[in-house]
């Protein structure tokens, strides 16, 4: 079947096209033009994103290996998540500015870059799959919070925590490479 | 201050040194190594925070400072091996680049005084629970500033 002509894909290229024009235009703006051309600016700005990025996933990774039964077993699941909870907040708020810096230098090799789709599918999934815990799995922790290996839909959303991220992270390297 | 030319017939030996040959001829083997190097250095930087929070008193103070390295140690330290594997092979498919390299250097100077830190004073006061807060502090802080200094300069090669 053909789909190159189909409604769906006329759609589809319509909302792309205006997409990326609006994406030229931010990295056309000053803001983006300042922190593209600068000398410092963007360099920092990308350490900064990539520290802060190792910082909350190194944080989150260890609630993921608890619920997954891997790490820290014989203390209960949710002394592990207030152990990292706000280490992980910080790093991620820090990763998430420096990350929309960087977009808006760079908006329009981004938008139709494969890899950087793919991290950000990843960090919908990765969203998703906080969403997913937080509503469904979580509502009876109290009966098994101090288990060392939790039931299996815990120890899943654990592997994909670690599953997603891992997607983010080596997308969002593999960007710089097909720039 | 050790010159950096003591390194060169090391260097010099990398340019022939066949794995990284087939790295330098291969479009993907860099990325994807370098992907894994990134991997490498997020085990050892979460490691070495939630410790040095811990040293500070600042999160997880249920647990014992051993009782938390002791949880995440193996994975500080697979972390911190597969930087260095990883980062050998990046090197060896370009060393006249990384030879050449100012932060390379830089961080070749936190890399390998984080290896020796970990293996000497890190070790032993996250062994203990009898340290006290200035020396468990002071390892702390050096713990943040080597590690984050060395994902620091490491990114700054791409730049510099």
């Amino acid at each position: 079947m053909d789909f190159s002509n189909s409604a769906y894909m006329q759609l589809y290229d319509k909302i792309n096209n205006y997409l990326l024009v609006q994406c030229i235009a931010l990295a056309n703006s000053d803001g983006g033009t300042f922190i593209r051309e600068s000398i410092w600016q963007f360099p920092v700005i990308e350490g900064i994103h990539v520290l802060s990025i190792a910082m909350s996933v190194g944080m989150i990774m260890w609630f993921d290996l608890r619920l997954m039964g891997v790490s820290m077993k014989h203390r209960p699941i949710s002394e592990v998540f207030r152990g990292v909870y706000w280490w992980m907040v910080g790093g991620f708020t820090v990763a998430i500015i420096s990350g929309l810096l960087l977009f808006w230098a760079e908006a329009d090799r981004a938008f139709p870059n494969i890899f950087a789709r793919l991290k950000f599918m990843g960090l919908l999934f990765a969203g998703l799959n906080i969403l997913y815990f937080h509503s469904v799995t979580q509502r009876n922790q109290s009966e098994w919070d101090n288990k060392p290996v939790p039931p299996r839909a815990a120890r899943m959303a654990g592997f994909f925590s670690i599953t997603w991220w891992v997607i983010v992270i080596a997308a969002g390297r593999l960007m710089a490479y097909t720039f | 201050m050790i010159s950096k030319a003591i390194f060169a017939p090391f260097f010099e030996w990398l340019t022939t040194f066949p794995v990284g040959v087939a790295i330098a001829n291969s479009k993907y083997a860099f990325a994807i190594i370098e992907v894994f190097h990134l991997f490498g250095i997020i085990l050892l930087l979460g490691g070495a925070t939630l410790m040095s929070l811990r040293l500070l008193g600042l999160t997880m103070r249920e647990q014992k400072i051993s009782d938390v390295a002791r949880s995440v140690g193996w994975f500080t330290f697979a972390g911190l091996l597969t930087m260095l594997v990883t980062g050998f092979l990046m090197v060896s498919s370009i060393p006249n680049k990384y030879y050449h390299s100012v932060p390379f250097w830089w961080k070749m100077g936190f890399f390998w005084t984080g290896v020796l830190f970990h293996f000497t004073l890190y070790r032993r006061v996250t062994r203990s629970d009898s340290t006290g807060l200035f020396l468990g502090g002071l390892t702390a802080l050096l713990a943040i500033v080597l590690w984050y200094g060395t994902g620091a300069f490491g990114r700054a090669i791409g730049f510099y």
